[in-house]
């Protein structure tokens, strides 16, 4: 068992699922440790920016450029540094806390794309689609740069082994999360494929923090 | 053969079925703990076994490789029953040899134990579980009350009914034989099959990997999978009564449960299908973006 609260359930305490005993367990936890706390203010902040957040946008029209230069970027092949970094002493809780915030925000995010696509007229969402999409994917992004430089500064802590591995299953989830999200540009209303895409999402930032967790 | 060289052989083989042993560091820690003890295990371990049982006492035993050394620090003030135990292993520098131990402590017990490549087998803990692995294979036979195991490409097998489990893998395969309140399965391109039990709320998320559930869910109890790729089974029970969703954007739905027959997709391509089953108290999702989808009895 953890010594804090999983990031599981901080986002179910956050949405109100969890059950009475439950949250009040969470709640006291939280309440008393400094770390849980301060992720759990973080992530009601980030709900409430997410819920301050106006309905509709317009979206620019340089949208899909930049969506496409994203997946272009995506492509590049990830080359090992030359010679070892040192041990990742800016691994710090915060910035795993930060990578979580992007996460959860994300998923916030695509949770209101989701339950729009499903309540309101078609039209009328997809400017919200995109443009919340551009936002999270951005946010998403830049979590992903900084885990991915913190994982590549790691990897004389963990064996070369198990960071082939995790290079092969971070490959399998980029095809994955560019399938999907070229489907989702095609069809930006459709809600099963913003949950699919949503879902690689998670893999890769759980996977990176995972990996990071593990060589620190 | 002649008798001096039949016991040239004898003595050889005794030679080397003991070297080992030689080569080795026994270890013997035996500690008195609370029925709640926390227990931290973590290094350099190829097998560990972990042992829930109705004693307050902590055992842990087993063998080192020779330049192996093992950290033990138990908490205890003024002859009181330990409350935290924490044990770090420190594997030979110039081999690869690891240790491998068995650990006892109260069933209550919450355990966490981390390494690199090792078997993890636990049986009677109904306390928590944090195991953490790259790889080998993870075992857990009993019903702890909260479990959580992260592995690379280790295998996780669980016979039992914890009331909250999370497992996450990036190609181990997940296995589950038992029931469980709250379980959430994450996983690259590992196969997850649960089954046998009851789930209330279950959520699985694969890229690549198969996924099958053939489980039953509790009254109102809800059932998640999306998978990337990976082919999704849901095997309902006799006397299940769910609402069915299930979507695949390019894959295929296979409906052997009713004559109900999927329709296409938008825009044309892959296909839906929404079903219910009984009075639909509880809520079965399905997504997946390229693999088929099977729901069957």
């Amino acid at each position: 068992m953890t010594d804090h609260l999983s990031w599981e359930t901080l986002n179910d305490l956050v949405d109100g699922v969890l059950d009475v005993n439950a949250a009040e367990a969470a709640s006291r936890h939280a309440r008393g440790c400094v770390t849980c706390g301060a992720a759990l203010d973080e992530l009601r902040a980030t709900v409430a920016t997410a819920r301050a957040l106006p309905g509709t946008v317009p979206p620019p029209d340089e949208l899909w450029g930049d969506i496409r230069s994203t997946i272009e970027a995506g492509k590049v092949a990830y080359l090992p540094p030359r010679t070892a970094a040192p041990r990742g002493w800016w691994i710090t809780p915060g910035r795993l806390a930060a990578a979580a915030v992007v996460l959860v925000a994300l998923t916030t995010t695509l949770t209101g794309i989701v339950m729009s696509t499903r309540t309101g007229p078609r039209n009328g969402t997809v400017s919200l689609t995109t443009v919340a999409w551009q936002s999270s994917e951005r946010a998403f992004q830049a979590s992903v740069v900084e885990l991915r430089e913190q994982l590549d500064g790691m990897q004389g802590q963990l064996a070369p082994a198990t960071v082939a591995k995790v290079e092969r299953a971070l490959a399998t989830i980029d095809l994955a999360i560019a399938e999907a999200r070229e489907a989702l540009l095609r069809d930006p209303a459709n809600a099963a494929l913003t949950e699919l895409l949503a879902s690689n999402y998670r893999q890769k930032i759980g996977l990176l923090r995972r990996m990071t967790q593990l060589a620190s | 053969m002649t008798a001096a060289r039949l016991t040239f052989a004898a003595l050889s083989i005794i030679a080397l079925a003991t070297a080992p042993v030689a080569a080795q560091q026994k270890v013997d820690v035996r500690r008195p703990v609370t029925k709640d003890v926390s227990v931290r295990i973590n290094g350099a371990f190829g097998s560990l076994k972990v042992t829930g049982w109705q004693k307050d006492t902590l055992l842990l035993i087993g063998s080192l490789p020779r330049d192996a050394r093992l950290d033990p620090a138990v908490g205890s003030t003024g002859g009181a029953p330990a409350r935290g135990a924490k044990f770090y292993i420190e594997g030979p520098a110039t081999s690869g040899a690891t240790a491998a131990l068995e650990l006892f402590v109260p069933a209550g017990a919450t355990v966490w134990a981390k390494s690199g490549s090792a078997t993890i087998d636990v049986t009677g803990i109904t306390g928590g579980l944090d195991l953490n692995i790259v790889g080998g294979a993870i075992t857990v036979n009993g019903t702890p009350r909260e479990l959580n195991v992260e592995s690379m490409d280790g295998t996780v097998t669980v016979a039992g009914s914890p009331n909250w489990m999370r497992v996450k893998t990036a190609t181990g395969d997940v296995s589950l034989r038992g029931s469980c309140t709250d379980v959430g399965v994450t996983t690259v391109g590992g196969s997850v099959t649960l089954g046998n039990g009851f789930y209330e709320r279950a959520r699985i998320e694969s890229v690549t990997g198969n996924v099958a559930f053939g489980g039953d869910l509790t009254r109102a109890g809800s059932l998640v999978i999306d998978s990337h790729s990976g082919t999704i089974g849901l095997q309902v029970g006799l006397k299940a009564s769910l609402d069915i969703e299930a979507t695949t954007i390019t894959g295929t739905i296979t409906n052997s449960l009713s004559s109900r027959r999927p329709t296409p997709g938008r825009e044309g391509r892959g296909e839906d299908l929404a079903l219910t089953i009984g009075t639909g108290e509880a809520r079965a999702t399905l997504r997946s973006f390229k693999g088929s989808i099977r729901i069957s009895r």
